[in-house]
């Protein structure tokens, strides 16, 4: 039997509010998510977090299957969260914060 | 081409909206502040027909309920559809674009966000009855508070509406609102 993997998906989001602790902006994501979606579902998304560059803009990745409902939960979190691109690899993701023109989300 | 739209960001300052929208795979978007110059992918919000034959594509909106059944008026917005529910069945007018802001719901707990996602599936199930126009817009403050098409699309399906199907028909109303005033060349 094949041990095929899970498909995930990259996110890029903007940090709006500067946040130093990013541990904390997964955590209030899983929380807002288990609230609207139920803590099932936000344990399924396995929500991780990549890293974070010095425009604020910080890379998680989940679960193809739990995309849906987590953009829901982006767009509605307390502290606005811009979602700036999605990609099935880190590499595209990168390569595209590194070209694309971002420099109005600096401080 | 579906062209994906937000009706609505109130920030004064358009060269960075536009930056963000275009960012964020937005392609049009409707803003508050008038400069009185028609702009590329840019609809005007305004209370009142302009007095003079302008140049730009506008919108006349409101939130008043005393004037939803107004001849002027193309966007009502809707702040609170469990109250005026009854009262936009009753005076509203065919045609016109009921419209909800994401950022009304964003400081909301879980229990308020899921009630407020079942009265948007009511409020797009009653825009089709009565033939109106259903309109999600961010409601954004600045640009930070901007939301991602992709984003949009997945709000519309846990609304239990097809994006495309959105897209579409915003696409449709918005030419029969805009279509049938006179502007001259876009800069």
């Amino acid at each position: 039997m094949l041990n095929r993997r899970d498909k995930r998906r990259y996110l890029a989001l903007w940090d709006s509010d500067h946040v130093r602790d990013h541990h904390k902006i997964v955590e209030s994501i899983r929380k807002r998510n288990s609230e609207l979606f139920g803590q099932i579902a936000t344990e399924k998304a396995n929500l991780r977090l990549i890293g974070i560059d010095e425009k604020h803009i910080i890379i998680l990745s989940c679960k193809l299957e739990a995309l849906g409902a987590l953009l829901s939960t982006i767009v509605l979190m307390e502290s606005p969260m811009p979602l700036l691109r999605i990609s099935g690899t880190l590499k595209a993701l990168r390569r595209f914060l590194r070209d694309a023109e971002t420099s109005i989300l600096s401080p | 081409m579906i062209k994906r739209r937000d009706l609505c960001v109130r920030d004064c300052n358009l060269e960075r909206v536009l930056k963000t929208a275009q960012i964020l795979g937005i392609d049009e978007i409707g803003v508050t502040a008038c400069t009185g110059r028609a702009l590329e992918n840019v609809i005007y919000r305004l209370n009142t027909h302009p007095h003079i034959i302008s140049n730009y594509p506008y919108l006349v909106v409101s939130n008043k309920i005393e004037d939803l059944s107004s001849s002027e008026l193309d966007v009502f917005v809707v702040r609170d559809y469990a109250r005026v529910k009854h009262i936009i069945k009753k005076r509203v007018r065919t045609r016109i674009g009921l419209e909800v802001f994401l950022a009304d719901i964003r400081t909301a707990n879980g229990s308020s966000v899921g009630k407020w996602f079942e009265q948007l599936r009511g409020l797009y199930k009653l825009c089709q009855s009565i033939k109106c126009q259903f309109i999600l817009s961010s409601g954004a403050n600045s640009p930070r508070e901007m939301i991602a098409a992709r984003c949009f699309d997945s709000i519309l399906e846990v609304c239990e509406v097809r994006p495309e199907r959105y897209w579409q028909e915003l696409e449709e109303w918005l030419k029969i609102k805009l279509g049938k005033r006179c502007y001259t060349d876009v800069e």
